[in-house]
C-alpha cells in the first residue's frame, strides 16, 4: 500500500515534470525566433561593451572596434575605423559626430529622431515583418570565444534580402552578422574577433581627440520642422513596394547649401530606404542612374528640376520601384 | 611676378598683411601690376582643386570674394579657423611659394575673418572693410554680379545622403550599430562609374 502510494506520487511528480519540461520547451520553440532579435535589439543599445571587429563592404575589407555604453546619461557610442583611412563616427543620443581626417572634416548631425533609441527598442511591428520574412533558428556557433546563435530572417519575395545574426547566447548581443543578395551571396557582413562587456567605460573615451583647430566643422542643427516652402510638401510616395511604408518624411538643411532637402524614409521593418529631394540649380551636378556601394543601393533621377535620390539596403529594383513612385502631389 | 609679391598675395589672404605692405598689395591688385589679378585667381583655382568638396561655379573674383564673406557660416570653433590655412599649407606642394599661395582661396580669406576673434560686430565690421577693399579694387562690371552659392559635388551630396540615411536606418531597424559601420566603411569607395552626369 505505502510501495502503491509512494509509486502513484512517484508517477504524478514525474507527469508533473514532463508535462512542465514540454511546457517549457513548447513556449520557447514558440518565441525563440522572434525573443532572439528582440533580445539582441535591446541589448545592442543597453549594454556597455567593447570590441574589435572586422567589416566588409562590396569588395572592401575593414576592421574597425567599437565602444559603447548606456548610463543615465544616455547612450554613447564610438566607432573607429583601424584599417585604411581613419574614420570616426560618435554618438550620444540625439548628435552623430563624423571626423574624416583625410579630408579635415568634421560633420555634426543633429537629430532629434535618434532619442527614440533611448527608449527600450523592441522589434518594430513584428507583424509586418512576418508577412514579408520568415524567422528561422539556425545552428549554434562560436564567434569571438563566445556561443551564439543564428538567427536568419529570411524574405518571401525578391524585393528584399536575407539577414543573419548570430546573438550572444548569455548576453544577447550581436557577434556576427551577415546580408544575402537573391543568389545567396553574401554583400556585407561582419563578425567580432574580441568583445568584452566592462561595468562602465570613462565618458571621456566617447569625445573626439582631434585639434577642433585644424579641422573644418560642418553642423547640420536644423530640424524637419520647418515648412516655408510649400513646394517642396507636395512631395508624395505613391504605389510603394509591398510592405514599405513612409515612417518620417522631413526637411533638413546641409551647410553651407541654404536650400532645403527633403528627406523620406520608407521600412519594411528590416531594411529601411531614404529618398532625398532637393531642387537642383542649372549649372549643379546630378545624380542620374544606379549605383551600388556595399550592401547599399541607390538610384537618381530629376523630375521637373529635382533630384530625387532613393539610398538603402535593398536590391536595386526595390529602390528604383520607390524612387518611382515619389511624384508631385 | 616676382616672389615677394606672391608672398604679399598670400598674406593678404591669410589677412596677415598691415601699414605700407597691405597698401603695396592692394595698389597692385588695383593697377593689375604684374598680373597681380590673374595670380590672385590662379591661387583660388588651385585651391579649389585641392578642396574638392564644392563644385565653384565659373565666374568673377570679386563675385566669389564677396560671396564667400557673405556666407560665413555658423561653423563650430570658429576662433581656430586662421590655422587651418596654415595646415592646408604643410600640406600642399612641396612648402614652396606654390604650397602657400594655394591657401589663396575664398576658404583661406574666410578663414582668416573668422579668425579675428569672437565677437560679432568686430568680426561684422572687419568684413566690411574687406569686402569695400575687395570692391574698390575689382571692375564695377564684376561688382554688379549677382551671388551665388557654392554647390555641392555629386559625389560629396551622395556621401550625405547615404549618411543621412544610415542615421535614419538606426532608429528603426534592429541593426543598432551597423548603419555606421556602412558610414565609416563608405570611406572614398564611392564608386560613380555607373552615374552619368548631366
Amino acid at each position: 500500500m505505502n510501495l502503491n502510494k509512494n509509486n502513484s506520487l512517484i508517477i504524478a511528480i514525474v507527469a508533473l515534470l514532463l508535462f512542465n519540461t514540454t511546457g517549457a520547451l513548447y513556449a520557447t520553440e514558440e518565441g525563440e525566433p522572434h525573443s532572439w532579435l528582440t533580445r539582441m535589439s535591446n541589448s545592442i543599445r543597453t549594454l556597455t561593451y567593447e570590441g574589435s571587429f572586422i567589416y566588409q563592404q562590396g569588395n572592401q575589407l575593414h576592421a574597425m572596434e567599437i565602444i559603447h555604453t548606456q548610463t543615465e546619461d544616455g547612450e554613447f557610442e564610438r566607432l573607429t575605423s583601424l584599417t585604411g583611412i581613419q574614420r570616426d563616427v560618435f554618438r550620444s543620443d540625439n548628435l552623430v559626430t563624423c571626423i574624416l581626417p583625410d579630408s579635415r572634416s568634421v560633420i555634426v548631425e543633429r537629430n532629434d529622431q535618434l532619442l527614440k533609441g533611448n527608449l527600450p527598442v523592441s522589434l518594430p511591428e513584428l507583424d509586418r515583418i512576418m508577412q514579408f520574412y520568415s524567422i528561422e533558428l539556425k545552428e549554434t556557433a562560436r564567434i569571438a570565444g563566445r556561443h551564439s546563435q543564428r538567427v536568419d530572417v529570411i524574405p518571401r519575395d525578391k524585393l528584399r534580402y536575407t539577414h543573419s545574426f548570430w546573438i550572444d547566447i548569455n548576453t544577447g548581443m550581436l557577434l556576427k552578422y551577415a546580408l544575402f543578395d537573391g543568389q545567396g551571396e553574401v554583400i556585407e557582413w561582419f563578425m567580432f574577433t574580441n568583445i568584452g562587456f566592462p561595468a562602465e567605460i570613462p565618458l571621456n573615451r566617447f569625445k573626439p581627440e582631434i585639434q577642433e583647430k585644424d579641422f573644418i566643422w560642418y553642423q547640420n542643427d536644423k530640424n524637419g520642422s520647418e515648412n516655408s516652402n510649400p513646394e517642396l510638401n507636395q512631395w508624395q510616395a505613391a504605389n510603394l513596394p509591398p510592405g514599405f511604408q513612409q515612417l518620417q518624411h522631413r526637411r533638413q538643411y546641409k551647410y553651407p547649401d541654404p536650400r532645403p532637402v527633403e528627406h523620406m524614409v520608407f521600412s519594411d521593418g528590416m531594411s529601411t530606404v531614404s529618398v532625398f529631394i532637393e531642387k537642383l540649380e542649372p549649372e549643379e551636378e546630378s545624380l542620374i542612374g544606379p549605383n551600388r556601394i556595399g550592401a547599399i543601393s541607390t538610384y537618381g533621377q530629376v523630375i521637373d528640376g529635382y533630384q530625387i535620390t532613393a539610398v538603402g539596403e535593398v536590391p536595386m529594383a526595390t529602390v528604383m520601384a520607390i524612387s518611382n513612385s515619389i511624384h508631385k502631389g | 611676378m616676382n616672389d615677394k609679391t606672391n608672398e604679399r598675395l598670400s598674406a593678404l589672404i591669410d589677412d596677415v598683411l598691415t601699414g605700407q605692405e597691405l597698401d603695396k598689395t592692394l595698389s597692385e591688385l588695383r593697377n593689375n601690376q604684374d598680373g597681380a589679378r590673374d595670380t590672385w585667381e590662379r591661387y583660388q583655382l588651385i585651391q579649389d582643386v585641392m578642396h574638392k568638396q564644392y563644385a565653384i561655379p565659373a565666374d568673377d573674383l570679386a563675385d566669389r570674394v564677396s560671396r564667400a564673406i557673405d556666407s560665413e557660416p555658423h561653423i563650430l570653433a570658429p576662433k581656430h579657423y586662421r590655422l587651418l590655412s596654415q595646415t592646408w599649407a604643410k600640406v600642399a606642394v612641396g612648402g614652396s611659394l606654390a604650397a602657400s599661395v594655394a591657401l589663396a582661396s575664398v576658404l583661406g580669406l574666410r578663414v582668416a575673418l573668422v579668425d579675428q576673434g569672437s565677437d560679432t560686430a568686430t568680426l561684422a565690421e572687419h568684413n566690411q572693410t574687406i569686402r569695400e577693399a575687395i570692391e574698390h579694387i575689382m571692375p564695377t562690371s564684376a561688382q554688379e554680379t549677382a551671388p551665388r552659392v557654392l554647390y555641392p559635388s555629386k559625389e560629396s551630396r551622395l556621401n550625405s545622403y547615404i549618411v543621412n540615411h544610415n542615421e535614419y536606418s538606426s532608429t528603426v531597424n534592429v541593426h543598432g550599430m551597423l548603419p555606421y559601420m556602412r558610414v565609416i566603411g563608405h570611406e572614398s569607395s564611392v564608386s560613380n562609374n555607373e552615374f552619368k552626369q548631366k
